[in-house]
């Protein structure tokens, strides 16, 4: 998913999925997040870094 | 790079496919496990078997975390959304896993008050939301999601949520591997290993399965590329004499695994002595329970859970299938009286079963045609 917003009182970040469609998503195994940022989520929390796009 | 698209270039697939059949010795038989039901899923959706020769056979694993769910623990959850005043959360396939009477979705049906959540952090909200309810969260999976029920638990402590707690089913995947290891039904010649658990445990853990035992094994991804790849990397091994670990996932797996997931783990659970596995029975070490810090957050000591043993149905093999010594059309009720719509057994339930992906991508074929 990629990472739309971050709530850094609430450690919760805004990421949307392949389709677009939001995602409330913990981010405390992979803090900090920035905003463009991809992550790998499983049930809700962001497990992984996922290396940055080429070429995009 | 999306990331999808390069992992799924038909043309990259023949390439790799056409190396594969350089690698094998013509007259050998060589089986492969893929220990993850998500790896399951995606070769039955992509095909991946069908670029394979025939003498290279993929044994599915035990890797599927609702398939892996004993009846009684089936029994207790009911058990629990039964209760009055109680909202039991859970996995959407966790719902439809049969019971010795009933799945979840049958309890619902009857009036219990049963939600599908994607993640235990929605359980923690509908807590929040209903005070006057006591909200229980079943907790499956592997190590790739206990880490999701870990910080949920440790919100819940922090934001001090009276209502919620949890029942936890969480295992863990090297004790089933070794027992797999050990047992004489099975002869492997290596192992495409789970690359979403060790990006929470790190590739390091699998290490015991070439020093131990022999058998080469490959950390992959779960696209049709990584797939292919990984059985590739394994062949080359056996074709070069080596026996090693090694990490086609590299873009996502460290070898030491995400030590922020892993030191969450340590604090909220602890291993219990014992854990019974559908089809596999008792293994030592191998669930996770709430540590004693957190056990007024564990429902089986909230409530009163019935923790009874029920023998799987006669008619099911799930266990012989996750054990990968059958095949699951080999299972005298597959697609007839168990289906997705109606499964028997745990392994035609979730998607990342092993009969669900036989049966849903038309899998059928007693003999594979080789492209």
């Amino acid at each position: 998913m990629r990472v739309a917003r971050v709530d850094e009182h609430t450690g919760l970040a805004l990421c949307t999925d392949g389709a677009g469609v939001p995602h409330k998503i913990e981010t405390a195994l992979v803090a900090p997040l920035a905003a463009g940022e991809r992550v790998l989520v499983h049930a809700g929390v962001a497990i992984a870094m996922l290396p940055a796009e080429v070429g995009a | 790079m999306r990331f999808v698209d390069e992992f799924r270039d038909a043309a990259l697939g023949r390439a790799v496919a056409a190396e594969i059949l350089s690698l094998v010795e013509p007259g050998r038989h060589y089986k492969v496990m893929e220990v993850c039901g998500g790896h399951t899923h995606s070769i039955y959706k992509f095909g991946v078997d069908d670029l394979l020769p025939a003498n290279v056979e993929l044994v599915h694993g035990p890797g599927c975390p609702v398939c892996v769910i004993p009846m009684g623990r089936v029994d207790d959850g009911i058990a629990l959304a039964q209760l009055p005043g109680v909202i039991f959360t859970c996995f959407g396939d966790m719902m439809r896993v049969p019971g010795s009477n009933g799945s979840l979705l049958d309890a619902k049906a009857a009036g219990a008050d049963v939600r599908m959540v994607y993640s235990p952090l929605d359980a923690l909200r509908i807590a929040k939301e209903s005070p006057d309810r006591e909200v229980v969260f079943c907790a499956i999976g592997f190590e790739t999601t206990a880490p999701s029920t870990a910080l949920t638990l440790k919100r819940a402590r922090a934001e001090r949520v009276k209502n919620f707690s949890c029942i936890c089913s969480h295992v863990t995947i090297v004790p089933p591997l070794r027992a797999l290891l050990e047992s004489p039904d099975l002869r492997l010649d290596g192992f495409v290993g789970p690359g979403h658990v060790a990006t929470v445990v790190g590739a390091r853990p699998f290490e015991f399965i070439p020093a131990d035992y022999g058998k080469p094994l490959v950390v992959a991804g779960f696209e049709p590329l990584d797939i292919l790849q990984a059985i590739s990397m394994i062949l080359r091994q056996l074709a070069d004499g080596r026996c090693e670990l090694e990490n086609q996932y590299k873009r996502v797996v460290p070898y030491e695994g995400n030590p922020r997931a892993l030191e969450a783990l340590a604090e909220v659970f602890e291993l219990r002595p014992h854990f019974e596995w559908r089809g596999l029975g008792f293994i030592s070490h191998s669930g996770l329970k709430l540590a004693e810090a957190y056990a007024d957050l564990d429902a089986e000591r909230r409530f009163d859970v019935p923790g009874a043993r029920v023998a799987d149905p006669k008619a099911c093999q799930c266990g012989e299938v996750l054990k990968g010594v059958i095949k699951p059309w080999e299972c005298k009720v597959f697609g007839t009286a168990c289906t997705p719509e109606r499964p028997i057994g745990t392994c035609m339930v979730s998607s990342e079963g092993a009969c669900a992906a036989y049966y849903n991508f038309g899998r059928f074929a007693r003999e594979r045609e080789v492209v």
